[in-house]
């Protein structure tokens, strides 16, 4: 059975609510948001507490902060924006969904994702890229599972019966459609086993991919569906209208077109070409206007009705939601100019502009959302206003505490780490200091997210309380029965007066970038006369230039096409050129290497200079001990990119350059320093110091908390894997001979066999062929060229 | 100064045509905010639509 629509008479419909669907999701947002919070609350106490790490890997922080983060991401607000979706759609629409097979797909599917998530993560099963640790299987299951979520959606608004699409599904639009595009792109993986991939892309590739997507993640799944979600249940809630209808639409395009541009912002002084960086801070700080123009849109919402906010749970928790929204939206783009950055980047002043967003935007869209529909889907009153009341306070305190604590801690860090003594010298040379001067805020921070967590405990038994008490709603209303869109739309859309010339001043916008923006008059000059014989038109024929957006507001296909185009602008002039042009790097310095160099020809300084930081591949040992540094998500922690700071070049060495880690699938620049950098730890300690730090941190760092991890010691590398592993590589472009696979495992064994000799000058006992040794041969090689796999290239003088 | 910009690759003319694919479409949406959206009476029906959803009164 897929929808209830009948035909009452000729005119009207009877429609019958999918609100079990509604239901479903409520439920597990519930249930998953205690989950998340719970793991947050946990790896909060593992930062500030190195015991809550346990002796059992799979609760060690590496492994569970990706958890946590997915959990509060895909699984708290993922189900919550389904809730709210599928509630507001139908009744925006006056349309039961047009499948209830596929709405229940698309909830069992994403419990399932879940559920694999909470298995594959902690067991070390991750693809090393945050927000998008998922391995491959579980990759494609959530493509299917949003397909079937988007086929739902789309086929519902074909079916309609109200001819506008408001605004709240505009935003839900904007998510589906642009949420496929990042994931499919960012997920795109060579698989090496059922369990295991390497992403397509390497090195800067990898990273203006992945922060296109970690940023729009940020963008199209916790903001544009949330939007949505305010522009219909705030209204609801307050009783009235959205304030301003044409602020929204203003509102709608340019964050739409704006948001997707500014990824790069999350690698602002590394080594992302420059013109990138720029960009992306510039549409940034574009954000600011849009966002808080929707702010100031959902606040004055509650225009003449600001009593509510005294005795309305529901208006309190959206007001300070929103009011969230409108500080991490400031704080965001504050972050993206780049001298900001240069102190907050890597600090804990993100993770509380993170949990401003988390907790204050989602959290409180989530929990007031939940208060209005948990009731009306029971068809009851709320259990008890008192509670939610006092669910509110305890939160409200919790993330004050929370974020007040990160902003101190993060700041102190960023001035801790650069700040020089009278000679120019570091006056902090010892990185654990900045830790320690920031251990009361992490108990600060623990706190603060404890009161979260045990207040949402609260609220669960006011939900769970009220659910019990009421029965399942069965919503059933009269509509007039609507025809199906016609297809004249489109056309007249097609040739109207705005759409035909804006497609012809964007074609000859192209043409000009095409030919040379100096040398080509000509177009130049028919540009002008297009823009002039469109201002022309418009003034003619106003009312014909009016009327474009209300063709495409009314028409599905239309608008979604729009929007596509609106995204994939942003992200394909940032991608493509940037893979291009870094596609060839490698390519030329093996020319250059093998041509010109041996040639005596007159040197190339450019080419000089590529060749000599130009990243050679890992030995077998080293790749296998960067995987194990992946599995254990030491990139939670670590970072691998000196920026061109004064501070971290005299902290860390010299600053990472481009070519450096070109190889790397997927790049592990980091984006949180509660370790140092490691960009070029190696042979900055003995074997020995790093044996030690790992099966304990704190005999080495005596205040570090840094999980131990002397179950690598025991765990063994099994170079048959490897081997093909490096076997994927080398169809990605990484330069491994024939001879290098075949001698995979005697090189790896070689290598081992010298750690091992090593340590055992200094009676330690280690396995050549153990998961740790390969760990501590990887950290060794970072910054560094190839290193001696052989005891007799050794003795050659290799090292 | 455009030269030098352009000289690594042509391909960096794009994220200007991006740009100027915004600015067209950003004046387009303003321009239908100020001239198409005049009729205070469509505007307050559909602003009106997430009220008016349970008891099923849609309009044309």
């Amino acid at each position: 059975m897929t929808t209830s629509t009948a035909a009452a008479d000729g005119r009207m419909r009877t429609v019958v609510y999918d609100d079990a669907i509604c239901r479903a999701f409520s439920i597990a947002t519930i249930v998953w948001g205690a989950v998340a919070l719970l793991l947050g609350t946990l790896v909060a106490a593992q930062l500030s507490h190195w015991q809550a790490n346990t002796d059992l890997s799979w609760l060690s922080f590496g492994r569970l902060r990706p958890l946590h983060t997915n959990a509060a991401i895909f699984a708290f607000v993922g189900n919550m924006m389904f809730a709210g979706i599928y509630y507001s759609t139908q009744r925006l629409l006056k349309a039961r969904m047009a499948s209830d097979a596929l709405s229940w797909f698309n909830f069992w599917g994403w419990q399932v994702i879940i559920v694999a998530a909470a298995v594959t993560l902690p067991l070390g099963l991750t693809q090393g890229k945050e927000y998008a640790e998922l391995i491959w299987p579980i990759d494609i299951a959530i493509a299917v599972v949003w397909v079937a979520f988007a086929v739902n959606f789309f086929w519902t608004i074909a079916r309609r019966n109200e001819p506008n699409l408001y605004v709240a599904l505009w935003f839900y639009i904007a998510t589906i459609v642009t949420v496929a595009v990042l994931h499919i792109t960012n997920s795109l993986a060579l698989p090496t086993s059922w369990i295991h991939s390497y992403p397509i892309w390497g090195g800067v590739q990898d990273a203006l991919v992945q922060w296109w997507y970690g940023h729009n993640a940020v963008a199209f799944f916790l903001t544009t569906p949330i939007l949505g979600i305010m522009y219909y249940f705030l209204p609801k809630a307050a009783e009235r209208p959205v304030y301003s209808y044409r602020l929204s639409v203003v509102h709608f395009w340019s964050l739409v077109f704006i948001y997707i541009w500014a990824g790069p912002h999350h690698l602002l002084y590394t080594a992302l070409p420059d013109w990138a960086q720029t960009l992306g801070m510039i549409f940034s700080i574009m954000l600011w206007a849009p966002s808080w123009g929707g702010m100031l849109n959902g606040l004055l919402t509650l225009r003449g009705a600001w009593d509510k906010l005294r005795t309305d749970p529901v208006i309190k928790f959206f007001i300070v939601a929103v009011t969230f929204y409108g500080m991490s939206t400031f704080e965001g783009p504050l972050l993206s100019i780049k001298s900001v950055s240069a102190l907050g980047h890597y600090t804990d002043w993100i993770i509380g502009h993170v949990h401003g967003g988390a907790l204050g935007w989602n959290g409180f869209m989530a929990l007031g959302m939940l208060y209005w529909m948990v009731p009306r889907l029971w068809n009851t009153k709320l259990y008890s206003v008192k509670m939610a009341e006092t669910h509110f306070w305890i939160a409200t305190v919790g993330i004050l505490m929370y974020i007040v604590s990160m902003w101190v801690s993060g700041v102190s860090q960023g001035l801790f780490w650069r700040a020089l003594d009278g000679d120019g010298y570091l006056k902090y040379p010892d990185f654990i200091e900045g830790l320690v001067a920031s251990r009361a805020m992490y108990q600060m921070r623990l706190i603060g997210g404890l009161l979260f967590f045990l207040s949402y405990l609260l609220g669960i038994y006011n939900l769970a309380a009220t659910i019990l008490q009421g029965s399942r709603s069965r919503v059933e209303v009269q509509v007039p029965a609507m025809a199906t869109e016609a297809a004249g739309k489109a056309g007249r859309l097609i040739f109207s007066p705005p759409v035909l010339f804006s497609a012809l001043v964007i074609a000859l916008s192209v043409l000009l970038g095409v030919t040379n923006l100096l040398a080509s008059p000509l177009v130049l000059g028919l540009l002008c006369v297009a823009v002039a014989a469109a201002g022309l038109s418009f003034a003619i024929n106003r009312d014909r230039w009016g009327k474009w957006h209300d063709l495409i507001e009314q028409n599905g296909l239309a608008f979604t096409v729009l929007v596509l185009v609106a995204i994939l602008i942003g992200g394909v002039v940032q991608i493509i050129p940037t893979v291009v042009i870094t596609e060839k790097v490698p390519e030329q310095v093996r020319a250059y290497e093998a041509e010109v160099q041996p040639a005596g020809a007159e040197d190339d300084p450019v080419m000089a200079e590529q060749a000599r930081w130009m990243q050679q591949p890992y030995s077998p040992l080293e790749l296998a001990g960067r995987d194990i540094y992946i599995s254990e998500g030491c990139f939670n922690c670590h970072s691998q990119m000196v920026r061109p700071l004064r501070h971290e070049v005299l902290r860390y060495g010299d600053y990472s350059r481009l070519e450096e880690s070109l190889l790397d699938h997927p790049f592990q620049w980091g984006s949180k320093r509660t370790g140092p950098d490691l960009a070029r730890v190696g042979g900055k300690y003995a074997n020995l110091w790093h044996y030690l730090h790992f099966m304990d941190p704190r005999s080495t760092s005596p205040e570090s908390n840094m999980p131990a991890y002397d179950h690598l010691k025991t765990g063994t590398v099994d170079f048959d894997v490897v081997r093909g592993r490096m076997q994927t590589l080398v169809r990605l472009g990484v330069p491994y001979s024939d001879e290098e696979l075949r001698r995979a495992a005697q090189d790896g064994l070689s290598q081992g066999q010298l750690i091992r000799e090593d340590l055992a000058k200094q009676s330690v006992r280690l396995a050549p062929d153990s998961e740790l040794a390969a760990l501590i041969a990887y950290m060794q090689r970072l910054g560094r060229g190839p290193q001696p796999i052989e005891a007799a290239e050794m003795a050659r003088g290799g090292q | 100064m455009f030269q030098q910009f352009f000289q690594d690759s042509p391909l960096l003319v794009w994220p200007l045509v991006g740009l100027a694919v915004f600015l067209l479409s950003f004046i387009a949406v303003l321009l239908h905010v100020a001239f198409g959206l005049r009729d205070r009476r469509k505007r307050d029906h559909i602003a009106s639509l997430p009220l008016d959803d349970e008891n099923g009164g849609a309009s044309r």
